[in-house]
């Protein structure tokens, strides 16, 4: 560690040092050195009267010193020599294990894909939710730029960032005509924006909370790849009209899914209740739950199912108070096998005070951002439930 | 010495930003590959952009930490040790609930689709200079009690503020909405805006300019403070009023910068401690050495950056410095034990 400055260094207090303490142009070392060969001088300087011993020892003292002071300094300049040649050393082992253009990088498979290829419209986009729809709708082929988060599309295409962090560079190269983004709620950097419109980018924002969003989404591709519906060449208009289905199919199953009676009259953990109060979890470490208010919520409506949270947003809760709900069921989604296992011990492992509810837990990322993939499979929901309340039986 | 250094540095400075400008992705017939290149109009614009930011957060830092080094006599003093940076951290999650709350009128649970108008930069401005000055106090408070400037007390106050102010942040997080959580958390991470703000990258620069007068027309006293307070009396300095220079110079800097490119941590620290190895403990030396090599820091980090791709796009600088800083304020923790430890509050 490079010393703080001395403050013997000061200028004013030189005259004052120079009298009773070491010279300021030495080194700390050489200082703490000299002190203490000042120190046993004034020792000897009382033993002795003859002024030119105390002279001749003070000289003894101090070439020890100097040397010793000559060799520190030849050594801090080889120390110096590692060092720089440890950090270059650093430096090329991180180039060969990560650095693009180095051989070891070669060997891997590329990150970047060619994007000369791709059909026009190009897009880009920050959202997962908005890859799963575009994915949904067969137009994967369209995406020239991606979030780190975009599972559905090809790893080989650029990551442009996400929209807190976006690689203006990246983003300027794939030249998307137009960019897909899910704004967060603080909104969308300025900055994006106006580099967006200076280079000729169209900026599509769609917040994603609801299904509702999810349909205007869709209809904000669907004006953006219009000339490709119309002509009807990858059936991209067939597919839209399915969508267009599904959304309608939602909403019917929505309406018809009103509770008859009051919730909280209705019996509980009775064999096959018709409208179960199901708690919906989507993380088990720590409890992770759906609230109202959100696309989840929306989907375990229209699948039947009556939420046991009566709050806002995702909660996060506390085993007790998952068992005080008095729940027909509990409802998992998980992102991958491993975490539907995890999912699966944590739940068997709640201290059920009566009979335990049913449990199901079904992997199915899809599910977990509001797309219309996870539209399209929200029967997973009801169909994993059934299954529970068949082995249940078993 | 000093001119070597001086050399030294801004040939550092110069080799890391001409790579930052001339290494990057670029179109070729397999797509986008990174290459070395010159760049040519709206590319080589983002470049240099990236390079300004990263110089003049680098800068700014390196002044705070050497602002901090100073007042407080601890070589192991920096925004992100002493809990500044959280705390500038929690002063912006404050300004961003807040201005989310005054949007959708009040609550924080709820409002899934509130009003998308971005909150005006000056705001989070404020809400970092004002949180970063508070943790600054109340750092400096604790390392006072007791053995004058302790600096033990010191660190442990440092991190033990910035833990509790990151648990205020987290719960800022718990409370606020699922999309203005990822706001948070990612800002947290640190970044570099390649298109910055211009208004708040000028603001910043002029800012980190007055703060290098300041600490550059004071770098006699500066060296005078490193004695002890008698001495520093008896040879005329009104250390009083150079502490408070010192406190708001190193509070407002470490704010501005956290505000701009969320908290990156370590330059403050390694900054000056580069410098003075390269250029002594003189301050008239130290004070543009610590802007140098801040700005040689985070530039040459940024540079880095670009150069590691694991696929998941560029790893967010903060990362990165966190990464290269924290072995190096271990390796600086274990010299100054070996260097003799502590001394009148000064590791060695």
């Amino acid at each position: 560690m490079a010393p703080m400055p001395d403050p013997r260094e000061t200028p004013h207090l030189k005259l004052r040092a120079a009298s009773d303490e070491p010279s300021p142009e030495m080194s700390p070392e050489a200082s703490a050195t000299n002190s203490h060969a000042a120190s046993k001088t004034n020792a000897r300087t009382n033993a002795r009267t003859n002024s030119r011993d105390v002279l001749e020892d003070v000289l003894d003292d101090l070439e020890p010193a100097a040397a010793g002071a000559s060799t520190r300094r030849r050594k801090a300049r080889v120390g110096y020599l590692q060092q720089m040649i440890g950090f270059a050393v650093v430096v090329g082992l991180l180039w060969l294990l990560f650095g693009q253009g180095s051989p070891l990088a070669k060997q891997r498979e590329p990150t970047i894909a060619p994007v000369v290829e791709t059909p026009r419209p190009w897009v880009a986009t920050t959202s997962p939710a908005i890859s799963d729809t575009l994915w949904h709708l067969g137009l994967i082929a369209h995406v020239v730029g991606r979030s780190p988060y975009c599972a559905r599309v090809p790893k080989a295409v650029p990551v442009i960032g996400d929209l807190r962090d976006f690689d203006a560079e990246r983003l300027a190269l794939a030249k998307p005509d137009v960019l897909f983004v899910q704004p967060p709620l603080a909104g969308v950097d300025p900055a994006l924006r106006t580099f967006c419109e200076k280079n000729g980018i169209r900026v599509v924002e769609q917040r994603l909370d609801s299904f509702a969003e999810t349909r205007a989404l869709v209809d904000q591709i669907a004006r953006t790849f219009a000339t490709e519906a119309k002509s009807g060449g990858d059936g991209l208009a067939g597919r839209l009209a399915d969508a267009e289905k599904l959304f309608a199919e939602f909403e019917a199953a929505t309406a018809q899914s009103a509770p008859a009676t009051d919730p909280t009259d209705a019996p509980r953990n009775t064999a096959t209740p018709a409208r179960p109060k199901v708690l919906c979890l989507v993380s088990a470490d720590p409890f992770l739950a759906v609230g109202h208010d959100n696309y989840l919520h929306e989907l375990l409506t229209a699948e039947g199912f009556e939420n046991a949270l009566d709050r806002e947003g995702w909660i996060e809760i506390a085993p007790e108070a998952i068992v005080a709900l008095n729940i027909d069921a509990v409802l998992a989604i998980a992102e991958s096998a491993r975490g539907a296992e995890r999912m699966r011990a944590a739940i068997s492992q709640l201290p059920w005070t009566d009979a335990s509810p049913v449990s199901a837990v079904v992997e199915a990322p899809q599910l977990l951002a509001p797309s219309l993939m996870a539209l399209a499979d929200r029967a997973r929901l009801r169909a994993s439930y059934e299954r529970a309340i068949a082995e249940s039986k078993r | 010495m000093r001119t070597r250094g001086f050399l030294t540095l801004t040939l550092i400075l110069i080799v890391a930003a001409l790579l930052r400008t001339l290494i990057g992705p670029a179109s070729s017939d397999d797509g986008l590959r990174l290459a070395f290149s010159i760049p040519s109009g709206e590319i080589l614009w983002l470049r240099s952009m990236s390079v300004t930011s990263a110089a003049v957060v680098g800068a700014t830092l390196g002044l705070s930490g050497l602002a901090l080094q100073t007042l407080l006599r601890n070589p192991l003093a920096s925004p992100f040790v002493l809990g500044i940076s959280s705390g500038a951290g929690f002063g912006v999650a404050c300004v961003l609930v807040v201005g989310y709350m005054l949007r959708t009128g009040g609550g924080t649970s709820g409002g899934t689709s509130g009003d998308s108008g971005a909150l005006p930069w000056a705001t989070e401005t404020i809400g970092a200079v004002v949180g970063g000055s508070v943790a600054l106090a109340i750092v400096s408070r604790f390392g006072r009690m007791g053995d004058n400037h302790n600096p033990t007390t010191l660190v442990l106050a440092g991190v033990i503020l910035g833990s509790i102010f990151s648990a205020g942040t987290a719960l800022l997080e718990h409370l606020v909405p699922h999309g203005l959580r990822g706001d948070l958390l990612s800002w947290m991470a640190g970044r570099l805006p390649e298109i910055p703000n211009t208004a708040q990258l000028i603001t910043l620069a002029c800012v980190t300019l007055v703060g290098f007068v300041v600490l550059a027309r004071s770098a006699p006293a500066l060296d005078v403070s490193m004695l002890s307070d008698d001495e520093a009396h008896s040879s005329g300095v009104d250390l009083r009023r150079l502490r408070g220079t010192l406190f708001w110079t190193g509070g407002v800097l470490a704010g501005i910068a956290v505000a701009y490119a969320g908290p990156i941590s370590f330059i403050g620290l390694v900054g000056p401690h580069l410098a003075r190895r390269l250029l002594g403990p003189h301050h008239a030396a130290l004070v543009p050495g610590a802007a140098l090599a801040g700005a040689v820091l985070l530039v040459a980090a940024d540079a880095v950056r670009q150069m590691i791709d694991l696929g998941s796009g560029r790893l967010p600088v903060g990362v990165l410095t966190a990464l290269a800083g924290g072995p190096a304020f271990l390796w600086l923790l274990r010299r100054g034990f070996q260097q003799g430890g502590h001394d009148r509050g000064v590791v060695r």
